[in-house]
């Protein structure tokens, strides 16, 4: 062929519709950020009239664009394919040769996307690009005209140009032009026009459209003679292919039913197995804390009772002062926090132990140590104090146990009396025994004076007075310590003849009985 | 631009309806289905669809319009500019009427009878389960027998019954009987020849053997009935299928506005099947100029857009309702009205939770959507149906017509 027929359509430059929105949108965020940047920083009447500027230029940019994108549209194209090229009435002449690539996409109107249609943007050699996207208003009168021209570039782009030169687009002339020569022309063949249709089906129309193609060749000479045998022949081709298609069809669903009921089935098996092992399946992906937390729990609190005894162990020794019990008593170094709040489960309360020795020895220790008395398998201790007991310079920390005799008797008595215990901390020893009084008074339950009373009743409880290096504690100090209350609890009648000291090498309490303890 | 040349063209006295003396050309009806028969009356000024059921004095077919015979009828517009037929006066003097429905005593005594049952419904005393139960049956008989006589207001007050009821008291008297002006029937084929233009086949010819059988799939909730056309075209073969009953079943006549598929018998029919595929997806009436297409599996179909719209537009109303019922108790409880920051702080929260939550939500079911599509459909996807649909809208064109096409599923 020579000449194909004219194919009609109509333009639209949608890309720069699309470039005013994008103008807008982004100047606008850029207007509302220097806006709200400079507002407040310069004189109100600049920031207005700034303000009031920048969106005029902002809305005229947009209208420009907007105005030159109404302008475009409805460009009138108006294009014939030859044998090299085709001639474009807004482009001129452009040969396939000069064709070097080609970009295709597809307008979708938001609101009717139903009418959508293919974008193209050719590159030519002298560096050139020329955009076509249909115009949508004229969508229903140009499409077929359109996708023909587009269909015939993106072979002649690919370097196909020979199969637009067998078979021509096809244009609305074709569509109802009667005149012999046009219907001679047309040649049914199906060669590669559905070059992106990868299906089974194309394949096995293609074979078939092959001998179509030859078929027609063959009957070009006599087309008039066997034009009626040649249209029976297509039609009960075509009718063969769309039984051939329905039985296609039909087996595709069964294939498609097949799949979808092995989707079920999968997810049915799915649902059984989250329902049975669902614990399991929940302790991988999103382990509970509480989970193992029996085995864990006892070995987290060794490792922190660990090492609160190799810290406790770097304190120093540790001092007592008293007089002889039928147990063993030994001064311990205990941290100044409520580590057992006790919420009846045992592996969390262990757990929480843990936690809070850890949570003592990383803080640094701030809570600082008491001296807590170890006597036989019980513990005294003073009670935790919300101010930090950490040693302060130039001031000593005594502290007071006073335990009823049975109690260190083992077997005594079922319930001993009460332990008492103070502390005392003082800066001058010679003000020690006002400090013990303040300190009594500071305690409304165990009054001095009852105190002293009970020491010298029979059998008198045992008073132990414990002091630490920790806070500060040198031996010396307390031989003058225990010097000075033995002045004090003589000049009150309390006997302290038989009142010993003993220095502990560290505060640390002994294997075998520290989580006991530690409650 | 072409809708409003043709529409001034086309035969029609308003655009709702079409009413006037025509000349008959001829009446085609389906096989009958399911009781109901689909018939075509094609005349000189419009084809007109009517089932064969809505006039008793048609049933037998003995009756029927002799082509020649002059008829005057009133329809109601469909969208592609035939029309589904209401009333036809005949020649002799008979007068083929919808006959008045069974329900049409429901509605002043329905209009009646709601608000009184409401009424009675609050009088009744509520303690006890018996009372309880005849409250709750009371109102759900008040709000079926409301919406009833709702349904029957809507279409005694449609503005094309009313029309059509006017058009019948001018058009049977003989003095106001106007002429439709004649349609551009018949429509002339495409001068291509048979076989396969650029993926596209065609055959052109009369149908002729259409048989009409109802395949059912699945069972159940999952059943799904579909009308299946066989029918010879050319010397070949062919077969179409597409939904079966949504047009008709439920609806009155009235609200119709999409026209039954329909392949008259010995119909020239231009047909158009896509190579990749093989189906018939396409076919030109020439007797009625009507372009039906179907268009299932394209990527970006109208049936498509309106789905995926109504979900949006779901999507937003249900979340603006929600809110809006959580912040008006939120205000209600604080006992006092909400003042301009409580207003703008609840539209700042409104939008923020609205845009992520929306494309949250519609991108996952996008997604979801997505690959059913490409599982059901993505085989042809890449199959040139706007050629198709180039070839079906230049048609239409030619033959002077919208660039309406029915697109049948």
């Amino acid at each position: 062929m020579s000449v194909s027929d004219p194919l009609e359509f109509h333009l639209d430059r949608t890309d720069l519709r699309g470039l005013a929105l994008l103008v807008f949108v982004i100047g606008l965020g850029l207007v509302y950020i220097a806006l709200s940047v400079t507002y407040r920083r310069v004189p109100a009447e600049g920031w207005w009239g700034c303000g009031i500027v920048a969106t005029v230029v902002l809305l005229g940019a947009v209208g420009v664009f907007w105005q030159r994108a109404r302008r475009g549209r409805g460009l009138a194209e108006h294009i014939t394919v030859d044998a090299d090229g085709f001639h474009s009435r807004l482009h001129g002449r452009i040969p396939f040769e000069a064709i070097t690539g080609y970009r295709k996409a597809r307008d979708i109107a938001p609101l009717r996307w139903e009418h959508n249609a293919p974008s193209l943007v050719l590159t030519l050699t002298d560096g050139r690009q020329l955009r076509y996207h249909l115009d949508r208003r004229h969508y229903a009168e140009d499409i077929l005209d359109y996708v023909g021209f587009v269909d015939a570039a993106v072979l002649a782009a690919n370097g196909q140009a020979a199969l637009v030169q067998r078979e021509p687009p096809l244009g609305r002339q074709r569509l109802f032009d009667a005149s012999p020569a046009s219907a001679a022309e047309t040649t049914p063949s199906l060669v590669g026009t559905d070059t992106d249709t990868q299906t089974r089906a194309s394949g096995e129309r293609r074979s078939s459209s092959a001998s179509t193609a030859a078929g027609a060749n063959r009957s070009r000479s006599d087309a008039r003679a066997s034009s009626s045998a040649q249209t029976d022949d297509a039609a009960t081709r075509l009718g063969a292919a769309n039984g051939a298609a329905v039985q296609r069809s039909t087996a595709q669903k069964a294939h498609q039913r097949k799949i979808l009921s092995y989707v079920v089935l999968g997810l049915l098996a799915l649902l059984v197995i989250v329902r049975l092992f669902g614990s399991e399946i929940r302790s991988v992906v999103n382990p509970s804390p509480f989970d193992g937390m029996k085995e864990k729990a006892p070995a987290a609190f060794e490792l922190s009772k660990h090492r609160l005894a190799r810290a406790i162990a770097a304190k120093g020794p540790v001092f007592l002062w008293g007089r002889p019990a039928p147990v063993a008593v030994q001064p311990v170094l205990l941290p100044n926090v409520t580590v057992h709040s006790g919420i009846g489960m045992p592996a969390l309360d262990l757990m929480s132990a843990a936690g809070r020795i850890s949570d003592f020895l990383l803080g640094g220790e701030a809570e600082g140590y008491r001296v807590a008395l170890r006597y036989g398998e019980a513990l005294a201790r003073t009670p935790r104090t919300r101010v930090s007991q950490a040693s302060v310079e130039g001031e000593g920390a005594l502290y007071f146990y006073l335990i009823a005799s049975d109690a260190l008797e083992s077997g005594a008595s079922a319930r001993p009396m009460r332990t008492r215990s103070w502390r005392v901390n003082y800066r001058d020893i010679e003000t020690l025994p006002e400090r013990i009084e303040e300190s009594l008074q500071a305690r409304p339950t165990l009054s001095l004076a009852m105190a002293e009373q009970w020491l010298t009743m029979t059998p008198s409880p045992y008073l132990f007075v414990t002091a630490s290096a920790y806070h500060g504690m040198t031996e010396a100090q307390f031989d003058a310590v225990t010097q000075a209350l033995a002045k004090y609890f003589a000049a009150r009648g309390v006997d302290t003849a038989s009142f010993a000291t003993q220095r502990f090498d560290s505060g640390v309490i002994g294997p075998e009985k520290e989580s006991d303890h530690d409650r | 631009m072409t809708d409003r040349r043709v529409s001034i063209a086309s035969p029609s006295a308003s655009s709702r309806v079409i009413s006037g003396e025509v000349r008959c050309l001829g009446l085609t009806c389906d096989p009958p289905v399911e009781g109901r028969t689909l018939c075509r009356l094609s005349t000189d000024g419009g084809v007109f669809f009517f089932y064969r059921e809505q006039f008793p004095e048609l049933e037998e077919g003995a009756h029927d319009p002799r082509p020649g015979e002059r008829l005057v009828l009133g329809a109601s517009r469909l969208r592609d500019g035939s029309g589904w037929l209401h009333w036809l006066a005949r020649e002799n003097g008979g007068l083929h009427c919808r006959p008045e429905s069974s329900w049409s005593w429901l509605l002043p005594i329905g209009l009646l009878s709601a608000p009184l049952m409401a009424w009675w419904m609050t009088q009744l005393p509520s303690d006890g389960v018996g009372w309880m139960t005849l409250q709750a049956l009371l109102g759900i008989i008040a709000v079926g027998v409301l919406g009833l006589s709702l349904y029957r207001l809507a279409i005694r007050w449609h503005p094309t019954e009313r029309a059509l009821q006017r058009h019948l008291a001018d058009g049977t008297d003989a003095r106001h009987r106007s002429s439709l002006s004649p349609s551009p029937l018949p429509a002339t084929p495409l001068s291509l020849e048979d076989g396969a233009h650029h993926g596209i086949g065609l055959v052109q010819g009369r149908a002729e053997h259409v048989r009409l059988v109802i395949e059912t799939e699945g069972s159940g909730r999952y059943r799904r009935d579909y009308r299946r056309y066989h029918f010879r075209c050319g010397g070949g073969d062919f077969t179409l299928r597409s939904f079966h009953g949504d047009v008709g079943k439920v609806l009155d006549p009235v609200f119709y506005r999409r026209a039954p598929l329909f392949i008259g018998e010995g119909d020239r029919i231009s047909l158009l099947t896509l190579a990749g595929d093989g189906e018939v997806h396409a076919i030109l009436d020439a007797e009625d100029g009507r372009a039906q297409v179907n268009t299932q599996g394209a990527p970006y179909t109208r049936a498509g857009r309106w789905g995926t719209q109504a979900f949006l537009v779901f999507l937003f109303a249900f979340m603006l309702i929600t809110f809006s019922i959580f912040i008006l108790e939120e205000w209600w409880s604080q006992g006092k009205l909400p003042d301009v920051w409580a207003v703008r702080e609840a539209l700042s929260l409104f939008m923020g939770v609205n845009v992520v939550m929306s494309t949250l939500i519609a991108g996952g079911v996008g997604l979801i959507v997505d690959r059913i599509h490409k599982f059901y459909y993505g085989r042809r996807s890449h199959l040139p149906f706007e050629r198709l649909l180039g070839i079906a809208y230049r048609w239409r064109i030619h033959n002077g017509r919208s660039t309406h096409l029915d697109e049948f599923r």
